[in-house]
C-alpha cells in the first residue's frame, strides 16, 4: 500500500513537461549525473548504502565487465598496489582499448538480441565494435539488412532468421530496438497497457509485412497491407502505425500491372541469385524515419540505455527491459531521461556510455549487506549486485584462472600477454557451450556441477597438472602450503586469503595428502574448490 | 502503474510460500519471476494442503513412441469393418471390453481409466508429440513447457538429491522426432536424457580423484560457498551452491539406473525387453522421489503390417504395465504414482492395403491409473467403426490439464514470463473432472 502510493506521486511529479527543464546540464560527466541521481533519492529516502568496493573487487568487476574474464594475477596485484590518483580511469581506459573488448561486447549484444538461441551476430557486432560504430547505425543497418559499406551479409541475419514467422519478426524487433513487448496486443488490446490497442501491433506489423525472403536474399514488395479481426469480431486494415502513436501516410500502391512487373524481376533475381531491386517505397526505411525521430518518444535510445544499465548494474532502471512504455514508471525516470539525451546528442555512442556508467560510484558499490537494517530494495542501486557469468565470461575466466600465472607475469612482454589472452578467449569457445545461457530467471544448472565434478574433460582442461600451462603444475612446485594457498586465492579469486581462509587451506591440504591415494596431488583439489565456488561463478 | 505491477510476481523458484520478498516483490520486482504460486492463495489453507498433498505424488508416462492403434489396445471395434483380425475380452469392469491382446490388463482395469474420445486433430510425429506433452502449440514468442517439466516443477524437492525430469528413450527410431522441452522453465526442469547409454552423463566419479578428496573437497567448496552467501542472499546466488549441494545426491541416484540389484522375480515380471526393464528403473526412480519419469517404447507407427507390429508390441505393454501397476501397488505406490499410457495420436480406422494403419488423431485413446483418477472408469465413446467421437471428446489441452490434476496439481495456476501471466494450460481449458477421483 506504501508503495503504490510512493509509486503515484512519483507519476504525479514526473510528468515529462515538469522534468524536463530541470535535467542536468548536458555537459556533466555520465558518471557524474548517475551518482547524482541515484544519491538523491537516496539521501531523499534515507537508505543506508552499502561500502565502495575494494581494489581487488573492483579490478574483478570491471574486467569481467569489460573484456570478459577475471584479472590475472599479476593485473589484480599491481591494481592493487598501485598509488595513482587515477588508477580507475587508467584501468578502464585500457580495458576499452583491449582486444579481447571487442569480442566479449560481441557475445554481450548477441545475447541482447538472440537470447540464447543458436543462430548469431557475433560476426556482425565484432565488426561493430572494430569499428566504433554508433547504436542508431546499428538499428539502420539491421532493419536495412546492410551496412554503408556493405562488407558481409551478417546484418541482414537478423531479418531473415525471423521472416518464417511475421509475428515473431514484429515482436522481435519492437523488443530488441525499442523495448517494447508488444505481442500482447496481438489477439486482444494490450491487457495492462491502455494506450496500445492491436492497431498498434497490426501497425508495427505493417512495417514488416512485406519483407520477405527471395531466393536467400533479402526482399520487399511495393504492395501488401494487412487485416486484423478485433476481438469484437469486426475486421480492420491495419493502419502503418509506429508507438508514439504517429500514423505514416501510405504511400500509393502500384497497379497491378506493376505489380507483375515487380514479380518478374523478383523471380529474375531469384534465378540469377541475386540481390533484388529495391521496392518503390521501402517501408522498413519508413520504420527506420520513425525510429530515429525521439521527438514524440525516445523509445530507441531508452531502451539501449536501460539494457546496458542492465547489463553492468545488474538490474534495469525498468524493469522488466520489455515493457518500456508510459504505465511502467522507471526507478528513475530523470536519470533514464538524461543518459538517454546523453546517448543521443553523443552520437549514440556505446563505449562512451559503457565507460560513463562503469566509472560511476553507483557502479563499484559493494554487493555485501552486513549491516543489521534490512538489505534496501534493489531499485535504490544502494548495494552491488551479484551477478551469475555468461557462460562466455565463465569458460573465459576459467581458462584464465587454470593457466599458469607465470604466462601473464611482469616478465613476459605485454604483446606476449595479450596473444596468450587472445588465444584463451578463443579456446574458452567450446568451454562454453557446456553452460547454459542465463537468461530471465536462471537458475545455476545442475548439469554444470554435473560436468565440473566428473567430467575427464574438464578435469584435464581445467585442474590436471599434466603440463607447464596449468595452474597445478605451478602451485605443485612452490615450497610451502602457505604460498601454496595464498597463489592460489590470488589467481582464481583476484584477492588475499583472509587469515582463517588461509588455516582452513593449509589443513585441507594437509587432510588430502594424508590419504595418499592414487592419483590427483592436493593442490588439484584446492583448485577444484575454488574454481567452482559461488564467488567464482559471479560478478559480484 | 499498480496494475501492471500486480500482474508480475517475483518470489524465487526456491522460496515458494511465505516468502518476505513476495510482498517486496509487488513493487521491487528483479527480473520479473516466475512464482507460480499466488501470494495470496498460497497462505490460505485449502490451497496451502493441496501443495502438501501433491508433494508425494509421482508421475509415470509409458510413451508409445510412433502411435498405437486404439483397435489393438484400449478401444476394439471386432467384427466391424475396421476391427481388424483381434477379438476383444471382458475385464474384471463389469461392460468394459479391450483388446484380447491384453489380458493381463483386462485383470487390473480397476486401477485403470480409459479415456476412448482423444481428439487432437494433429497427425504429425513432431507437432503431434509436442501438443500431446505441452496440451498446445508454442507460440512466437513463447515455447511452452512439456508436461513433464511442469509436474518437475510443480513437486520437486527443493534440495531434491534425484533428478527431477527423466526421460528413456534408448531405441533410435523416432527418437528425433520426440523434442522434450522445459520451454520458458528454468533449466533445472529439462528433461535428464538417457538415450545414448543406459546411465546418464558426468554421475560417476573420476577414477584418479580418491572417494576421499572427493568428499573433502566439496566439503570445502560448500564451507566457501557459505561464506560467501552469507552476505549475498539472493536466489540466483543460492541456485548455484543448490546445484553442488545436489551432486553428490545424484551421483548416487546412479544406483537408479542399474536394475542388477532387484530380485529376480521382480525382474521376472517386467520381463526381459529393454522396455521392461526401463519401466523397472522407472519404479526405482519414483521411489526414490524423481517426480517425472517417460519411458518411451518405440516404433509402434505401423503403416504397413499393423497386425504383426501389434501383435508383438500390445503383449509386452501388457505385460509391463501390469508389472508397473502390480509392483507399485504392493509397494503402497499407486495411490501416489500416476501411470499414463499415450501416443502422439491413434491409427486409422481404415486398414490400407498393406495390412497397415495410418496416423488417426481424431478419435483414439489414452489410459490413466493410479493416483488420482477414478479406476474402471471409461471416457468418452467413439461410433462402431471407430471413425468419430460419438460423446465426450478431450482435445490435448484437456488431456494435459487432467494429468495435473490427477497429480495432485492446480491446473488453473498461472506462471509469469515477464510481466505476462500464463496459465499451466490454455485459458478456459477444463480438466476432465469425471475421470479425477
Amino acid at each position: 500500500m506504501i508503495r503504490i502510493t510512493v509509486g503515484l506521486i512519483v507519476l504525479v511529479i514526473t510528468s515529462p513537461s515538469l522534468w524536463a527543464k530541470d535535467l542536468l546540464d548536458p555537459s556533466t560527466p555520465i558518471e557524474e549525473a548517475i551518482d547524482h541521481y541515484i544519491d538523491a533519492r537516496i539521501q531523499a529516502k534515507k537508505i543506508t548504502t552499502a561500502e565502495q568496493l575494494n581494489d581487488f573487487t573492483l579490478i574483478r568487476r570491471t574486467t569481467l565487465d569489460l573484456v570478459g574474464r577475471i584479472p590475472t594475477l599479476q593485473e589484480s596485484k599491481s591494481y592493487s598496489i598501485s598509488e595513482s590518483k587515477a588508477k580507475r580511469a587508467e584501468l578502464v581506459e585500457r580495458l576499452l582499448k583491449s582486444p579481447e573488448y571487442i569480442p566479449h561486447q560481441a557475445n554481450e549484444f548477441n545475447r541482447m538480441l538472440y537470447g540464447s538461441t543458436q543462430s548469431d551476430l557475433r560476426n556482425y557486432f565484432k565488426r561493430v565494435f572494430e569499428t566504433e560504430r554508433s547504436w542508431d547505425d546499428v538499428f539502420k543497418e539491421l532493419i536495412r539488412g546492410k551496412s554503408e559499406d556493405d562488407k558481409t551479409p551478417d546484418e541482414e541475419r537478423f531479418l531473415k532468421d525471423r521472416l518464417r514467422d511475421q509475428d515473431r519478426l514484429t515482436n522481435d524487433v519492437s523488443v530488441a530496438f525499442f523495448g517494447i513487448n508488444i505481442s500482447c496486443a496481438q489477439c486482444h488490446d494490450h491487457p495492462t497497457v491502455p494506450v496500445w490497442k492491436q492497431d498498434h501491433y497490426f501497425g508495427m506489423k505493417s512495417f514488416l509485412s512485406r519483407t520477405f525472403d527471395n531466393g536467400g536474399y533479402l526482399a520487399e514488395r511495393s504492395h501488401g497491407s494487412i487485416k486484423f479481426k478485433t476481438t469484437e469480431g469486426q475486421e480492420k486494415q491495419a493502419k502503418l502505425l509506429f508507438l508514439t502513436n504517429v500514423e505514416v501516410p501510405k504511400p500509393k500502391e502500384p497497379d497491378g500491372k506493376q505489380r507483375a512487373e515487380e514479380k518478374k524481376l523478383f523471380e529474375k533475381s531469384k534465378k540469377e541469385k541475386k540481390a533484388p531491386p529495391p521496392p518503390q517505397v521501402s517501408l522498413r526505411e519508413k520504420l527506420i524515419e520513425q525510429g530515429l525521430d525521439e521527438s514524440k518518444g525516445a523509445y530507441l535510445s531508452k531502451s539501449l540505455v536501460n539494457r546496458v544499465w542492465h547489463r553492468l548494474i545488474g538490474r534495469g532502471l525498468v524493469e522488466p527491459l520489455d515493457q518500456l512504455h508510459e504505465a511502467n514508471i522507471p526507478s528513475h525516470p530523470e536519470l533514464l531521461d538524461w543518459l538517454a539525451r546523453d546517448f543521443r546528442n553523443n552520437g549514440y555512442n556505446l563505449k562512451r556510455l559503457i565507460k560513463g556508467i562503469v566509472l560511476s560510484k553507483t557502479y563499484s558499490r559493494s554487493s555485501e549487506w552486513n549491516h543489521k537494517t534490512e538489505k534496501p530494495d534493489a531499485d535504490n542501486f544502494a548495494v552491488g549486485s551479484t551477478r551469475p557469468l555468461s557462460r562466455e565470461q565463465y569458460a573465459y575466466s576459467l581458462k584464465v584462472a587454470s593457466t599458469n600465472p607465470k604466462f601473464f607475469a611482469e616478465d613476459i612482454p605485454a604483446d606476449q600477454r595479450q596473444n596468450k589472452l587472445l588465444q584463451l578467449q578463443n579456446t574458452s569457445k567450446q568451454l562454453a557451450s557446456s553452460f547454459t545461457a542465463p537468461g530471465d530467471n536462471f537458475q545455476v544448472n545442475v548439469d554444470e556441477a554435473l560436468y565440473l565434478s566428473n567430467n575427464n574433460k574438464a578435469h584435464i582442461e581445467l585442474i590436471a597438472s599434466h603440463n607447464k600451462e596449468r595452474l597445478s603444475t605451478h602451485l605443485k612446485d612452490l615450497d610451502s602450503p602457505d604460498k601454496l594457498v595464498e597463489t592460489a586465492v590470488w589467481t582464481i579469486l583476484n584477492r588475499p586469503p583472509t587469515q582463517e581462509e588461509k588455516s582452513i587451506l593449509v589443513s585441507f591440504l594437509a587432510d588430502c595428502s594424508e590419504t595418499k591415494e592414487k592419483g590427483s596431488p592436493p593442490c588439484e583439489q584446492l583448485i577444484w574448490a575454488l574454481l567452482t565456488s559461488s564467488e567464482f561463478r559471479f560478478n559480484y | 502503474m499498480s496494475k501492471s505491477h500486480n500482474t508480475q510476481s517475483c518470489g524465487s523458484f526456491d522460496h515458494e510460500i511465505g516468502r518476505r520478498a513476495f510482498l517486496g516483490g509487488l513493487t521491487a520486482c528483479g527480473v520479473a519471476g516466475l512464482s507460480g504460486v499466488n501470494p495470496v492463495h498460497a497462505l490460505s489453507e485449502p490451497e496451502f494442503t493441496k501443495v502438501l498433498k501433491a508433494k508425494d505424488r509421482r508421475v509415470i508416462l509409458l510413451w508409445l513412441a510412433g502411435g498405437a492403434s486404439q483397435f489393438e489396445t484400449f478401444d476394439p471395434k471386432p467384427g466391424r469393418p475396421t476391427g481388424g483380425p483381434f477379438g476383444e475380452i471382458p475385464t474384471n469392469i463389469t461392460g468394459v471390453k479391450i483388446s484380447e491382446l491384453m489380458p493381463k490388463m483386462a485383470k487390473r482395469m480397476d486401477t485403470t481409466c480409459l479415456i476412448r474420445s482423444l481428439s487432437t486433430g494433429n497427425a504429425d510425429h513432431v507437432s503431434g508429440s509436442q501438443l500431446m506433452m505441452r496440451g498446445r502449440r508454442d507460440e512466437p514468442n513463447l515455447a511452452y513447457p512439456d508436461f513433464g517439466a511442469m509436474v518437475a516443477r510443480e513437486l520437486a524437492q527443493k534440495e531434491s538429491q534425484v533428478p527431477d525430469y527423466v526421460s528413456l528413450f534408448s531405441a533410435t527410431e523416432g527418437r528425433r522426432f520426440s523434442r522434450l522441452s522445459q520451454g520458458f522453465l528454468p533449466g533445472r526442469y529439462a528433461p535428464m536424457r538417457l538415450e545414448e547409454s543406459m546411465k546418464p552423463p558426468n554421475l560417476e566419479k573420476l577414477d584418479k580423484i580418491s572417494q576421499g578428496d572427493h568428499e573433502r573437497r566439496s566439503q570445502l567448496q560448500s564451507l566457501l560457498n557459505q561464506r560467501f552467501l552469507s552476505s549475498r542472499k539472493t536466489s540466483v546466488a543460492e541456485s548455484h551452491a543448490a546445484a553442488f549441494a545436489r551432486v553428490n545426491g545424484l551421483m548416487s541416484s546412479q544406483k537408479l539406473f542399474d536394475i542388477s540389484d532387484e530380485p529376480q522375480y521382480i525382474k521376472d515380471m517386467y520381463g526381459p525387453t529393454l522396455f521392461g526393464q526401463q519401466a523397472l528403473m522407472a519404479r526405482r526412480m519414483v521411489e526414490a522421489g524423481v517426480p517425472f519419469v517417460r519411458v518411451a517404447r518405440a516404433w509402434w507407427d505401423s503403416h504397413a503390417q499393423n497386425f504383426e507390429t501389434h501383435l508383438e508390441l500390445v503383449p509386452e505393454l501388457d505385460r509391463v504395465m501390469s508389472a508397473l501397476l502390480d509392483d507399485l501397488k504392493a509397494r503402497g505406490m499407486l495411490d501416489n504414482t500416476l501411470v499414463i499410457t499415450l501416443g502422439e495420436f491413434g491409427r486409422t480406422p481404415r486398414i490400407n492395403p498393406g495390412m497397415g494403419r495410418d496416423h488417426f488423431a481424431r478419435a483414439w485413446s489414452a489410459s490413466l491409473s493410479g493416483a488420482g483418477v477414478v479406476g474402471g472408469s471409461v471416457y468418452g465413446e467413439t461410433d462402431e467403426n471407430g471413425e468419430h467421437v460419438k460423446k465426450n471428446p478431450v482435445n490435448a489441452g484437456q488431456f494435459v490439464a487432467t494429468v495435473l490434476e490427477a497429480a495432485g496439481i492446480d491446473s488453473s495456476k498461472e506462471y509469469h514470463v515477464g510481466a505476462r501471466p500464463v496459465p499451466l494450460v490454455d485459458p478456459g481449458i477444463e480438466p476432465v473432472r469425471d475421470v479425477l477421483s
